[in-house]
């Protein structure tokens, strides 16, 4: 357990929040853009043909998409300092075109850059420690955690410490750089899902057990894609010293016997589906009876060497803290309107947290043009301890706001159009590339979600409407998740020309998760939109009381919606 | 724009196109035998046969190492590819107009 023997240089100032790196960080990161560099001379040069080449390119988070190279960056369990961040705006501004894109599964894309560059862009990325390994190929991908880390009220452990622990043990770790397929895991430490739990080749929710000690909640052989499947528990009182062991072994089971010859077949969901999560199960405890588990314990002095290298949050009592917001909700009805959909509480009773909608009506959902980005580092470093955090669902989240300053921090973010309302409404629309820019798409989701925005903007309309989600996917791999929202809808390809299916009923979380039925037959571009205007005017006529759409499309099944859109077609 | 229906009655032709190995950007083989950046410059094969052909040759040169993706496909003689997919390779993303290769 080498990676973990880092010392802690205890008392400079460190990025709260996440891990900060150390010399030993730096020397791998600068090993590994070396080889890349020389990779890519070798194929500027002939010596290596494309296809030797693309596996390296992969690697190193290079996609060949419709227009150009897209680089992917990852971002740690969703976390960035306001140096990061500002890092970001750089390669945006001075290597691409001014933008970038936040992603479903806490990355950022770039979508233009230029292959001879990137050994330098990876060189300024490394200078603010962010790399772009893990964010392809048949490894264990970025791991991702609930953005609300370290400030929701029914948090037991911090996530992000395990999820950097699995990020070193998964980085280099031999046996797993070749899996059968990629593999995706997510952590939450609270009980409550906010993750979508069930849709990772491996979900981990924290519980207390019967003596009030925290345990994980294991889910694993989740996802979405072709064919997606909800996960299952493998075990649900795992003791947090033994996470390293039990993943192994879980994983190794996978590599074992996961299908290597068939795309569609290799991820674990179908092998669980095919062996039984009873029989899955038994493999696994078997393996990890048979492990030497000391080796693999999280003990207190490596928790506390990665612990030490987090940045702890200085949360100070505020007089009057919340007097002041609600004096200030009372006196703007747009900040207000704000703070209704827009924040969630903090653990700390003076402050709050804030999510930053990339969903401006009008623009693409997720992208961030380089002077936001450089904006809101500027405004995480005033007002919220200089940690900004990225969402599943594209948003970006300010954790640690001080209740007294987020009205003068609302009107900061107002100015370079940061302050949009929709949380969680209508407008906030999870939304893949699509055909616009990925090579496997088979349609454009942009335009749709675009379109989708601009029918329902008026922000009473959407207040009518209440919590509702949809995601536009441009194939069946399902990055934005269309499968489990509430309303999917997914691209497909008739003879070269773009088609749409829509999906009902989807859901993303733990207890309710579900997946989506299809509506009935694709339709144009023309047609889902009215189709989608005509579903919402549908369930306000038959809502009852306060009903979320899910609701109602719950107690009423799909037929009556699939005739709405479809009996007068 | 990108996007239109296909435009009944007119004469199929196919085009050579490929992503730079330097850049990723697309690009239309010319009748002068270099790569332009748009799909006007682009050399007009009247059938499918003799675009193949003309790849399978490109394979054999040194300028195939600096390509990706070489592939042929289908337009109209308004310089319009058939599918979605060739008309946003020719015309960038709809959601930035200002990318078109024309404006550039
Ligand atoms: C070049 C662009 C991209 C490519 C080539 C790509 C490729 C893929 C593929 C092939 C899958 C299916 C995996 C499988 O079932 O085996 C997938 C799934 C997924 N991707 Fe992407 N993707 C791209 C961009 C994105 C973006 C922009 C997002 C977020 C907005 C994203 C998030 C996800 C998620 C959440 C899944 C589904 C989770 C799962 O079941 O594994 N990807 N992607
Ligand atoms: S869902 Fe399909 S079209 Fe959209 S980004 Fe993923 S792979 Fe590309």
């Amino acid at each position: 357990m080498n990676h973990f023997s880092h010392i802690s240089d205890s008392n400079t100032s460190k990025a709260i929040g996440r891990y900060n790196y150390n010399d030993v960080d730096f020397e791998f990161l600068t090993e590994r853009i070396n080889q890349f560099r020389s990779q890519i001379k070798r194929r500027l040069n002939g010596e290596l043909t494309e296809d030797e080449f693309k596996p390296f390119r992969l690697m190193n988070g290079v996609y060949l998409q419709l227009n150009s190279y897209m680089l992917r960056v990852a971002i740690p369990y969703g976390t960035l300092s306001s140096k990061m961040l500002r890092g970001l705006a750089y390669i945006a501004r001075y290597y691409d075109r001014g933008y970038g894109h936040f992603t479903t599964r806490q990355n950022i894309q770039f979508h233009w850059t230029k292959l001879e560059e990137v050994p330098d862009i990876l060189t300024y990325l490394a200078s603010v420690e962010l790399h772009t390994i893990q964010t392809s190929g048949n490894c264990i991908r970025n791991i991702t955690s609930d953005e609300f880390a370290g400030v929701a009220q029914d948090e037991i452990l911090d996530p992000r410490i395990y999820a950097e622990i699995m990020r070193q043990w998964s980085t280099l770790h031999p046996e797993f750089s070749f899996l059968p397929r990629k593999f995706k895991i997510a952590i939450s430490g609270s009980s409550n899902d906010r993750i979508a739990v069930c849709f990772y080749d491996i979900g981990i929710l924290t519980c207390l057990n019967k003596q009030n000690k925290p345990v994980f909640e294991i889910w694993v052989g989740g996802g979405l894609g072709r064919i997606p499947i909800k996960g299952k528990i493998i075990r649900n009182d795992l003791p947090p010293e033994h996470l390293l062991a039990y993943l192994e072994a879980i994983i190794r089971v996978y590599n074992l016997h996961g299908s290597r010859n068939n795309l569609y077949k290799s991820r674990i969901k179908i092998l669980i589906e095919n062996l039984g999560i009873d029989n899955y199960r038994e493999q696994v405890e078997k393996e990890f009876q048979a492990m030497d588990l000391d080796q693999y314990r999280l003990s207190n002095d490596i928790m506390t060497s990665i612990q030490e290298n987090f940045g702890q949050p200085n949360l100070v009592d505020v007089p009057n803290a919340s007097e002041t917001l609600k004096k200030h909700r009372q006196e703007n009805q747009a900040f207000n309107q704000w703070v209704n959909h827009n924040s969630y509480p903090h653990f700390h009773k003076d402050y709050i947290a804030t999510i930053i909608s990339l969903k401006n009506i009008g623009e693409t959902p997720g992208d961030m043009t380089a002077d936001q980005m450089d904006a809101l580092a500027d405004l995480a470093e005033e007002y919220s301890l200089g940690e900004i955090r990225v969402t599943h669902l594209q948003n970006l989240v300010l954790g640690h706001v001080r209740k007294d300053q987020l009205y003068v921090l609302w009107q900061a973010l107002q100015k370079h159009h940061l302050a949009v309302p929709n949380q969680g409404l209508i407008t906030d629309i999870v939304c893949c590339p699509g055909l616009d820019y990925c090579a496997l798409a088979n349609a454009r989701s942009i335009s749709i979600a675009k379109k989708i925005m601009s029918l329902f903007q008026d922000i009473h309309l959407q207040e009518k409407i209440g919590p509702l989600n949809i995601g536009v996917d441009g194939c069946i791999n399902s990055c934005a998740h269309h499968h489990i929202m509430n309303i999917g809808v997914l691209g497909v390809n008739k003879k070269g020309e773009e088609f749409y299916q829509i999906k009902l009923g989807g859901f993303s979380y733990k207890n309710n998760a579900t997946i989506g039925s299809i509506l009935g037959a694709a339709l144009t571009m023309e047609e889902v939109i009215e189709a989608i205007r005509k579903l919402i005017n549908f369930y306000l006529e038959q809502r009852q009381k306060n009903e979320y759409f899910i609701d109602t499309f719950n107690r009423l099944g799909i037929n009556p919606f699939k005739e709405i859109v479809y009996a007068s077609a | 724009m990108v996007v239109q229906n296909k435009q009944a009655n007119q004469s199929e032709y196919y085009v050579l196109t490929a992503n730079r190995l330097l850049d990723g950007r697309v690009v239309w083989f010319t009748s002068q035998e270099y790569w332009g950046i748009m799909i006007e410059e682009a050399h007009l094969f009247s059938n499918k046969e003799e675009a193949e052909q003309k790849i399978q040759q490109i394979i054999q040169t040194d300028s195939a190492r600096f390509l990706i993706d070489l592939h042929c496909t289908e337009i109209r003689n308004t310089f319009l590819p058939t599918t979605t997919r060739e008309k946003i390779r020719a015309f960038g993303p709809s959601n930035h107009p200002e990318f078109n290769p024309r404006s550039i």
